[in-house]
């Protein structure tokens, strides 16, 4: 029976080899307007004409990737949770395999962690709680966090933490982003940049410099994630 | 993405190939009702259990590993703690809780006093990185399992791979802690028709379920839902129960409704541990109920019962107790794991 099973498990695994399928890959580049940020170089000050500006830490989920032709969904990605640490360039990029025809001009996927996902217990991967992204004292996903330092913060060493995250209605925080790339044959990789002065300026940082928790206030800050994230600029 | 698949197939098959069998199932009386705690994302296995059990007694957990979950929560106790009102943790850090007893965990679908916690696999991670608890981070712990000499087999046999991961540490101690079934009171006997209660505990239990049962309902003696039971606000520690998940001023004092099992050992008391004895708590039902906006409208009229009544409750209350359950060897420190490694 053992020996069976073993077998099987060997045809399957040299079944995989003979599917066609091809590598659509998306990379993620987070930048404070038109600079790039490299978080490798320690303590680079992105100076933008209104905001000075320190980024120390930038992670997010992306969740539910898919790919739509018009609005119909081309491609599903399944147990789709990726986390993108900017400190980390191995996650700045994913793989999406899909077949060598797929027809699409949409990419859409969600920033968070979905609520069925949220109280479905202990998960590993990039779900793994390990990885700095799960409250401890609360249950629950962070979507989003961005810690850094600039001169219009009022606290210790002038930092700001934003851990936006939560799962319970009416705060759930998770954002879908849909954005359009025109025609997509023989597209083999897309740029989804990440543009947080979007974020940053539309934030009074000497008022609101800690959000760290599912809140109300997090909640409303989500709703700007939408507009930072574009395509191919 | 397909090729995603065939590999999930690939190693699904061939790690059944190798570690299937010695996979169990929860054993609890047909009077229970169905667990909420979903097995098919941790199927009950002996070595995970094994592993969680070990977890649970070791205080690598902790930061200056001198504290282990058993340090708050002990067997004889039900899983409870005796000696501390509010728990008492790393560098004799007093906590603002008492901590509770672990019983029939996988009926419940919240955990902490105030539900803080939405699954039980979730949990450890609360007293692991609670400054005044365990003082730990989840990253360090990982590490320090993967250092030691018995981990890594132990999660080897568990999980067929010798890595600890946080949701392979998750996933065991969440197991030991499903195992913790009480079913052998008095009460389940009788309940099985292998004994009767004798005169004073059929009155309390009478009285119970007039007074009690809707908010302790048997068979596990609580709905899991949250109440504020008219205690007294202790304003040293202004504990706002539930609300403070919810931030909804109608949940404020708030509690959850604590299982009645085995409450003979996990005295003291509520949330905060004020009550030391079961008569407070029931002169508190009776006589002791303040009234707030949100007061369980079953608890605005106190419980009128006399003192031999009280007596009568007690009774029944104490037919609840497990000896099978505090006095199980299979809940205790895992010796033949944990003392091997320490040689
Ligand atoms: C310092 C004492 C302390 C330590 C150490 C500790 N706990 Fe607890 N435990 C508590 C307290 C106090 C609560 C209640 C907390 C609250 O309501 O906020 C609790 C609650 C729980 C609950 C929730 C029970 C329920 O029904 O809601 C579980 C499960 C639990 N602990 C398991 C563990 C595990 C597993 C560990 C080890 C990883 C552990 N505890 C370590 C004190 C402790
Ligand atoms: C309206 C719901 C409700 C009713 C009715 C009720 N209780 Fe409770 N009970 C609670 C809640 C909520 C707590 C926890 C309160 C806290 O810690 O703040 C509790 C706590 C307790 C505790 C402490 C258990 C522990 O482990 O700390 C005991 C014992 C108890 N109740 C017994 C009784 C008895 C006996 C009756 C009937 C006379 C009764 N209760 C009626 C809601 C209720």
């Amino acid at each position: 029976m053992k020996l069976l099973l073993i077998i099987l498990a060997g045809i399957c695994f040299s079944i995989q080899i003979l599917a066609q399928e091809d590598t659509l890959r998306i990379f993620f580049v987070p930048t404070m307007g038109e600079k790039v940020i490299n978080l490798l170089e320690s303590d680079q000050a992105l100076r933008n004409d209104s905001l000075e500006i320190v980024i120390d830490k930038f992670l997010f989920y992306a969740s539910q990737f898919q790919l739509l032709n018009d609005s119909i969904p081309v491609f599903e990605e399944r147990n789709s949770f990726h986390l993108i640490n900017a400190s980390e360039p191995g996650s700045l990029f994913i793989d999406l395999l899909i077949s060598q025809e797929l027809v699409f001009n949409k990419l859409q996927f969600s920033v968070g962690i979905d609520s069925l996902t949220n109280v479905s217990g202990a998960m590993g991967g990039d779900l793994d709680p390990t990885k700095g992204m799960y409250w401890t004292w609360q249950s629950g996903y962070i979507n989003f966090k961005l810690e850094g330092r600039s001169l219009q913060c009022p606290s210790r060493k002038n930092q700001f933490q934003f851990h936006i995250g939560g799962y319970q209605k009416p705060c759930y925080p998770i954002q879908e982003i849909t954005l359009p790339l025109g025609d997509s044959r023989n597209k083999r990789e897309l740029i989804v940049y990440i543009d947080l002065s979007k974020f940053l300026e539309q934030i009074v940082l000497s008022e609101t410099y800690e959000v760290m928790s599912p809140t109300a206030e997090a909640f409303e800050l989500s709703h700007l994630l939408a507009k930072i994230y574009s395509l191919n600029k | 993405m397909k090729i995603r698949t065939y590999y999930i197939v690939f190693f699904a098959l061939f790690s059944f190939a190798f570690f299937s069998g010695s996979i169990n199932e929860l054993e609890y009386p047909e009077y229970f009702p169905k667990p909420v705690y979903d097995f098919s994302q941790n199927p009950l296995d002996n070595e995970k259990i094994k592993l969680g059990r070990a977890l649970f007694y070791d205080p690598i957990l902790s930061r200056d590993n001198t504290v282990s979950c058993a340090t708050c929560h002990s067997v004889f106790n039900a899983f409870a703690h005796t000696d501390h009102e509010l728990s008492h943790g790393i560098d004799d850090a007093i906590g603002t809780r008492n901590a509770p007893a672990l019983i029939n965990l996988a009926w419940s679908n919240s955990f902490m006093w105030d539900g803080a916690v939405n699954h039980l696999d979730m949990q450890a991670l609360a007293p692991i990185e609670h400054p005044k608890e365990m003082g730990e981070k989840i990253e360090t712990v990982i590490e320090k399992l993967n250092n030691s000499t018995i981990y890594p087999p132990l999660f080897f046999s568990a999980f067929g791979d010798s890595t600890a991961t946080g949701e392979h540490l998750l996933k065991a101690l969440a197991q030991f802690q499903l195992g913790l079934i009480s079913a052998n009171s008095k009460y389940d006997r009788i309940k099985r028709g292998e004994e009767t209660f004798n005169d004073s505990e059929k009155r309390g239990y009478r009285l119970f379920l007039q007074n009690c049962n809707s908010c302790h309902t048997e068979p596990l003696f609580t709905t899991g839902e949250f109440a504020n039971n008219g205690l007294p606000i202790d304003t040293t520690l202004n504990d706002l129960g539930r609300m403070t998940v919810t931030k909804d001023s109608t949940d404020a004092f708030k509690f959850k409704i604590p299982t009645l099992r085995n409450v003979e050992f996990s005295y003291p008391y509520m949330h905060d541990g004020r009550f030391s004895s079961l008569h407070k708590v029931l002169k508190h039902y009776n006589t002791g109920i303040i009234a707030s906006k949100t007061l369980a409208p079953s608890l605005k009229d106190s419980i009128k019962i006399s003192a031999d009544e009280r007596a009568d409750l007690v009774a029944f209350l104490l037919s609840l107790s497990d000896k099978d359950f505090v006095f199980n060897p299979e809940f205790r420190f895992p010796r033949e794991t944990l003392l091997l490694k320490k040689q």
